[in-house]
């Protein structure tokens, strides 16, 4: 066993991690810009120089693993018959892959629903509707809805059962390709998005990622093996967990914070359901992507400003709070800037705190009280109960490169609502080295190693 | 994590302007300096004080006490009942009863100056000086001013009256529950409860007691017997810790296994730190069928315990034969003077056999109860604080309690694990009769459709049955049977809204669907899923519904049958199950389903 690379693709820098397998240990980082204008495998190799020389290794890696966001990442569309149902269903399985959701349409398909889906022009449409043995005659006209719509794309079917081969026939005699999965929702009140989101994934590397033109090199295709959003979801589905001959450390959530995007992942052990509180028409899976993509540090700003004016106001005090919203514009214009120090490096340190409480209010659930018709109360939740998680990671470019990574994260759960059940006491840790990502790929071939160096590399400090 | 361990506020389920209750109990207890009391004839005759004061005699010397319930069309004829049942049991050389729970009209429960206004319905009322001196002086058997007398918001009148003549056992606590025809202010009934209680209190060390009968209150249908135990603490807790009064805790009517109601009532005696006598101990009312000789059975062996448990553990109750009659109508005097006769007879054989029956197994199970119990308790108080409420102020207890209601109470709070697999959510420490009942009554409904056999014309039809509210055993039943009855049920569960139940429609195609409601919403819900169903191209799936079909609409003073608007919707009511069978099967063939 000796060296694996791991690389990720992402839109501005390609990182590469150096794991020796045999010492069971990361020996190297490194990074180099992803040269999308020409062939990202130059970004890839340069940074995998850098690696091997801080590494001192003389030997190339046995073996090369990636992930990409690169190229706009993976686009999906959620097709569905019910918004709140299998349209949902769909939605989450594609969130699930690491799919960006370009579009989410439900009901019977009209001009509306499928001129929407021409002017996303999603990668993958993922096709959902009735339970198994349900609803039939709506599935098929959607399908052919579909067929007619005109769209360039590929197709996973994961509707009712007893209709998905004659969806398949419809959209398959279209050209397109076509993959059938299981329903995403097999009846009232059950979620089943795993096999949906291995599919998504199998597409992904077999139609999607090669499609994207980033590289002549076959290397690039050979490599890469899932969305990058997808390896961040594995691993925090590997701490919690574990791998089976080693113990994972229960709920966890990490936060992933971006330029335009924040991205929650979470995942839940052994959820017990409190009897008396009432659940959502559709369960929250066990291991849970959102993308919040109004709240981000560069495009995302704007979003943080609408969300949390009154708050950074009274951070900032008066004075500098009358030039928020130059600042913000400022971010919104140049996504690679980086501030040297000072009162914007403050400013990105609030803006952070901003988008990690708000996206943690929006991904974990709350506990409502309502009133029924007849007037008698009704308690329910609706999504998950993290107040148990044990740790709270944060991950992204704010966190690897700054000093107060830690008190960003414990400054957001200072913030939750009382009625959200967000994490109480959880050990915060921060993914200084982009690990994440990296143990998430690394976990296809090698779980266990994979777990040990997220027990070992997520800093406390 | 318990689900209210976070700052959920449940105090916006309670009106801002809630008086503090502390006052409404001061007030109660002020009022007690202006009361005269008078002795009851059964007070004077035995040389106590209270009924409080020979219940712990009697415990002490080992009398055997009992009661009776009664309860005729008007009072002259409850009066004379009362005297009949005492000259006959003196006739019959047994001693009478010690003590009988008036059941009053319900009118009762009312203020006096709107009792004459609202309709009178079956029992006495009490409506002159005379007639409560009578209630107390008709014959020596001390009576207890229970159904209809606290509870409601004529409380604090009934209270008065009532310690005027003597009596000192008043309930009933858990009847704060209920609801009174015409009366909608729960806040004026929960002050009305809490200065009644607080009168009751001033005259606690006189040996008065509050009464609670808790199978007329929410334990009455809680799936686990533990709940019941910890229940009683939350009443005692009220009652004593926070307004003062002495809690009696009677109970036992729903319970028929003899064994199972031995263990309950021991588990209620060990949650009494006082040792407060419990008024009654009800006797079995499910155990009964319209075959009146195999219910002497009944009596006989539910009384026979009772009074093997009183004696060995001297809890000093008083249990209630109930007469074989009781299901069918109102007992006659002289049906409640025979079961009275027979349980004075029983008083021989308890010597014979109590020594004989293992105890040792009733002990472990009141243990186990009394652990749930009291888990049950501490939940309930904990996360009542913890969502916002306080505690300490036995209005904002009561109502909090009453406007969660029974299941919701034994959801969040009760002792079980939680397990999915049974209805509320919690595997029950000890299962109550009310639910192995259910099961007896499903089984029996899957019998009858049995002899029918499964209907070819609705075989596979999916027929997706929910309901408007909590009652899952009616979801439950109607679940089981139309799947017996061959068809493809979509079980979608209790508490759903008519957009909800739209959206699985949608999704599952179903061809039917079918709507158990016991909240009066029917004709307000029939309307809107009719409507949402036509909104989203499904208005040809027929829609039955069942159950209580009644709503406050304009104009009424109580909820009316709504059967005419729902069927005038194109809502189908069939009456019975059987006849929903009948309807599914005319609405497969074509035809016009009744």
């Amino acid at each position: 066993m000796g060296l694996v690379a791991l690389a990720d693709f992402g839109s501005t820098y390609t990182k590469v991690t150096l794991v020796d397998r045999a010492r069971r240990r990361m020996v190297a980082r490194a990074e180099a810009p992803t040269a999308i204008r020409t062939d990202v495998m130059e970004g890839y190799d340069a940074a995998l120089a850098a690696a091997r020389e801080l590494a001192g290794a003389a030997a190339a890696p046995e073996l090369e693993l990636a992930v990409s966001s690169a190229g706009g990442g993976l686009r999906v569309a959620a097709v569905g018959l019910v918004g709140d149902l299998t349209a949902a269903a769909a939605r989450q399985a594609a969130l699930n892959a690491g799919a960006r959701v370009e579009a989410v349409v439900s009901g019977r398909l009209g001009e509306a629903e499928l001129a929407e889906l021409r002017r996303t022009a999603p990668e993958i449409v993922l096709f959902a509707g009735g339970t198994d043995g349900g609803q039939r005659e709506l599935v098929l006209a959607n399908a052919r809805a579909l067929a007619g719509a005109g769209l360039r794309t590929h197709f996973v079917v994961a509707c009712n059962r007893a209709a998905a081969a004659e969806v398949e026939g419809i959209l398959a005699a279209t050209g397109a390709r076509v993959d059938v999965a299981a329903n995403v929702m097999p009846r009232l009140g059950a979620l089943a998005i795993e096999d949906a989101r291995a599919a998504i994934s199998r597409a992904f590397l077999a139609h999607v990622i090669g499609g994207k033109r980033m590289s002549t090199d076959a290397r690039f295709t050979a490599m890469v093996r899932m969305p990058t959003p997808e390896a961040v979801l594995a691993a925090t589905r590997l701490l919690a967990e574990g791998s089976g001959r080693r113990p994972g450390i229960g709920d966890v959530v990490v936060v992933d914070v971006g330029g335009a995007t924040t991205d929650v992942h979470s995942s839940r052990v052994g959820e017990v359901v409190t009897p008396g509180i009432e659940q959502p028409l559709l369960p929250t899976p066990t291991t849970l992507r959102t993308v919040e993509g109004d709240l981000g540090l560069r495009a995302g700003a704007a979003g943080v400003l609408d969300a949390d004016r009154p708050r950074l106001a009274a951070e900032l005090g008066e004075d500098r709070a009358a030039g928020l919203d130059a600042a913000v514009a400022r971010r919104g214009r140049e996504p690679e800037w980086i501030p040297s120090g000072g009162e914007e490096a403050d400013l990105d340190g609030l803006l952070a705190t901003g988008c990690v409480g708000h996206a943690l209010g929006r991904h974990c659930g709350k506990l409502l009280l309502t009133t029924r018709r007849d007037g008698s109360p009704c308690l329910s939740v609706d999504g998950p109960d993290l107040r148990e998680a044990r740790e709270l990671i944060g991950t992204g470019g704010v966190f690897a490169h700054r000093g107060d990574a830690r008190r960003i994260l414990a400054r957001a759960l200072e913030r939750r609502d009382p009625q959200s059940l967000a994490p109480i006491e959880p050990t915060i840790k921060v993914d200084a080295d982009y690990i994440l990502a990296a143990a998430g790929l690394l976990a296809e071939v090698d779980p266990e190693l994979a777990l040990e160096l997220l027990e070992r590399e997520l800093r406390k400090n | 994590m318990s689900g209210l361990g976070i700052g959920v506020d449940l105090g916006s389920l309670l009106p801002a302007d809630l008086p503090d209750g502390r006052e409404a109990v001061a007030e109660g207890k002020a009022l007690a300096a202006g009361l005269t009391r008078e002795p009851s004839l059964f007070c004077r005759e035995n040389g106590v004080g209270s009924e409080r004061e020979w219940r712990e005699r009697a415990r002490a010397e080992g009398i055997a006490c009992t009661c009776m319930n009664i309860g005729l069309a008007n009072w002259p004829d409850t009066r004379e009942a009362i005297g009949r049942i005492y000259e006959d049991a003196l006739s019959r050389g047994v001693r009478p009863p010690d003590r009988f729970n008036l059941i009053a009209e319900r009118r009762m429960g009312l203020p006096k100056a709107k009792r004459a206004e609202a309709p009178q319905e079956t029992g006495p009322a009490l409506w002159t000086e005379q007639d409560w001196h009578e209630l107390a002086n008709a014959a020596p058997i001390q009576p207890e001013a229970a159904d209809n007398m606290i509870g409601g918001p004529g409380s604090v009148e009934n209270a008065v009256d009532a310690l005027r003549v003597g009596i000192t056992h008043i309930g009933v606590l858990s009847q704060y529950s209920w609801r009174w025809p015409y009366w909608d202010d729960e806040v004026s009934q929960t002050m009305a409860v809490l200065k009644a209680a607080g009168l009751l209190a001033a005259f606690k060390d006189e040996g008065v007691c509050f009464d609670s009968y808790l199978e007329d209150g929410y334990p009455g249908v809680f799936h686990d017997y533990a709940s019941y135990v910890g229940w009683s603490m939350l009443e005692r807790h009220i009652s004593e810790s926070l307004i003062g009064a002495a809690y009696s805790c009677s109970w036992g009517g729903l319970t028929q296994d003899p064994v199972i109601k031995s263990a309950v009532t021991l588990a209620l005696d060990a949650v009494n730190p006082d040792r407060v006598p419990a008024g009654f101990v009800q006797g079995d009312t499910i155990g009964n069928t319209p075959d009146f000789d195999s219910n002497m059975a009944v009596v006989s062996t539910d009384v026979l315990f009772m009074k093997m448990v009183d004696r060995r553990y001297r809890l000093g109750g008083a249990p209630i034969a109930v007469p074989v009659t009781e299901t069918e109508r109102i007992p006659s005097w002289q049906e409640v003077a025979t079961v009275q006769t027979i349980s004075r007879r029983l008083e021989e054989y308890v010597p014979m056999v109590e020594p004989s029956v293992d105890w040792g197994t009733i002990e472990a199970m009141r243990d186990r109860l009394v652990a749930g119990g009291r888990a049950f308790f501490d939940s309930a108080l904990r996360g009542l604080a913890a969502a916002g409420i306080d505690t300490t102020d036995p209005a904002r207890l009561l109502l909090i309690l009453k406007r969660l209601g029974a299941n919701r109470c034994e959801e969040l709070f009760g002792a079980g694990e939680p397990d999915a697999d049974f209805p509320r959510g919690r595997r029950p420490i000890l299962q109550t009769d009310l639910v192995k009942n259910t099961m007896v009554q499903r089984e029996e409904l899957l019998a009858e459709l049995g002899k029918r056999g499964g209907e070819e014309a609705i075989r596979g039809m999916k027929v997706l049955v929910s309901s408007t509210d909590v009652h899952e055993f009616a979801s439950f039943l109607l679940a089981s049977t139309l799947e017996a009855a061959g068809t493809d049920v979509i079980d979608f569960g209790i508490n759903r809204d008519p957009e909800d139940i739209v959206k699985a429609v949608i999704e599952s195609d179903a061809d039917a669907v079918v709507v158990t409601t016991h909240n009066g919403v029917a004709r307000s819900f029939g309307q809107r899923l009719m409507s949402e169903l036509g909104a989203a191209d499904a208005g040809s799936v027929p829609v039955f519904m069942g159950g209580v079909l009644n709503e406050d609409v304009d104009g009424s003073e109580i909820p009316i049958d709504v059967r005419s608007d729902l069927n005038a919707g194109g809502i189908r009511t069939p009456e019975t199950i059987d006849r929903l069978v009948d309807a599914l099967v005319e609405h497969r063939g074509g035809g016009v389903a009744a």
